[in-house]
């Protein structure tokens, strides 16, 4: 997604009640990423309203940093902006009830146990999420940022990490996730 | 942005396929890194069943994760502040959960193939009571969260709260319990007794669930607050050998579903007001 200069100007217009309002061309494009954001700080956060407030910050945080936007993935920036808003939030103890710590750390494979394939037939929608809300922040984000499509490299700067990480933290989440349905598969 | 992908040795094994498993079946690989994936799969059986094996994952995690929707709320607020109105905001929400890149995978699983695949937990189809129309991701969620609800009443110990002293009894038993009226006349007769009812979850709210049987059958009513919720209207769908009914009544969704065959669920559905 490349965009010249004139495009990542925002554009005025005049709203109703003739306030001026600054409009960023790329809104409508920006806000529709609101529920996969939204999808991935619910399974950050254990409440929904904090899920809500993280979010809110985000775009606030977009909003406010729109010129810092030169083109490229408005997705994968956006996602990095709330890893931001949810590592900060946890730094300074806004009372955001998480469930583990977010660390992207360096790690090799884990050598845990397969879980047959077949059996993922048996798989119930809640313990599922139960499962992937087990692991850490770290995994939990990575196995959702791998659903949402993102290349490894968009992964990695998201989380800030190397490309190498991503692919060994997530082979290990997965497979850690595969542990905890193992009751599923027998 | 694109993955900084080396051309791929003379000697690609099993190490440098595997480390590309993921770009490969999500269809981020280069073309002659693909090639030398595919190259590589169709001389080591060990790599294509590990490969098969992550994208019968892969499928799992799509079709049988919940994925949470910004609340309406949430959009308007933000649509406020990016000077938008709410339904530049919803629309291109829809436009997002559709567009997630399924389609892709489907592929690479096509190619790693086989019989691994034919065990995949797939929603077998939708079609619209009125005229068929392609299933969408988004619906699909709630066709697979419904049979999820079901099994989870068929398979628990104590599939009812309230035993069925018939409809009157039932509903004023979920006064207090949610916070809607499930609006539902139906109070079962001898050919589709009502067995009672209980409070569950579907997906992220609370759900009546109403539980009715057919001879050795059960089939499960489902009435769902479906804001924020892609609940389909007026839909047949048919998913893991279970038949439903989807509709909408107002504010609620509606979804019945059971193993009987699918005229018997038609019929429990036009006792129920449903399509």
């Amino acid at each position: 997604m490349r965009r010249d200069g004139r495009d990542r100007q925002a554009d005025v217009r005049r709203a109703p009640g003739d306030r001026v309002t600054t409009r960023i061309p790329w809104a409508a494009e920006a806000l529709a990423h609101a529920d996969a954001l939204y999808n991935l700080a619910r399974y950050l956060s254990t409440r929904a309203d904090d899920a809500e407030d993280l979010v809110q910050e985000t775009y606030a945080k977009a909003l406010a940093g729109a010129d810092s936007f030169h083109g490229g993935n408005l997705k994968a920036w956006l996602f990095t902006i709330l890893r931001h808003v949810f590592v900060d939030t946890r730094r300074k103890g806004k009372g955001l009830v998480l469930a583990h710590e977010w660390e992207v750390l360096e790690g090799g494979e884990a050598s845990l146990p397969q879980v047959e394939p077949v059996a993922v037939g048996r798989l119930v929608a809640s313990d599922l999420q139960a499962a992937l809300r087990s692991l850490s922040d770290d995994a939990r984000a990575l196995i959702l940022l791998d659903a949402e499509g993102f290349t490894e490299t968009e992964m990695a700067s998201i989380l800030g990490c190397a490309v190498g990480t991503v692919k060994s933290r997530l082979s290990r989440g997965r497979q850690t996730l595969r542990q905890h349905l193992q009751d599923y598969a027998q | 942005m694109t993955s900084p992908h080396e051309p791929p040795p003379p000697d690609f094994g099993c190490e440098a396929a595997r480390a590309d498993s993921r770009a490969f079946r999500r269809r981020q690989l280069p073309e002659d890194a693909r090639l030398a994936v595919e190259r590589h799969l169709s001389t080591c059986p060990a790599c294509r069943e590990l490969f098969a094996a992550e994208a019968t994952w892969d499928t799992a995690l799509d079709e049988h994760l919940p994925r949470f929707a910004a609340p309406a709320s949430l959009k308007s607020s933000l649509a406020a502040s990016w000077g938008l109105a709410t339904e530049e905001v919803s629309s291109s929400s829809c436009s997002t959960v559709a567009a997630r890149p399924r389609a892709a995978w489907q592929n690479a699983r096509a190619w790693v193939g086989g019989a691994c695949l034919g065990a995949l937990v797939a929603v077998a189809g939708l079609l619209a009571a009125r005229g068929a129309k392609p299933p969408s991701l988004a619906e699909n969620a709630v066709v697979v969260e419904a049979v999820n609800d079901h099994l989870r009443v068929i398979q628990s110990s104590h599939p009812v709260e309230i035993e069925s002293g018939g409809i009157h009894q039932v509903k004023p038993w979920f006064t207090g319990k949610l916070d809607f009226a499930p609006g539902v006349a139906f109070s079962g007769d001898d050919e589709f007794p009502l067995v009672g009812g209980s409070v569950g979850y579907f997906i992220d709210r609370k759900a009546a669930v109403l539980t009715f049987k057919h001879r050795l059958h059960v089939l499960t009513l489902l009435v769902v607050p479906r804001q924020g919720l892609p609940w389909p209207t007026d839909t047949v769908a048919t998913s893991r050998g279970f038949h439903l009914r989807l509709w909408r009544r107002d504010d609620l969704g509606y979804v019945l579903v059971s193993d009987a065959s699918a005229e018997t669920v038609a019929a429990l559905a036009r006792h129920l007001d449903g399509p």
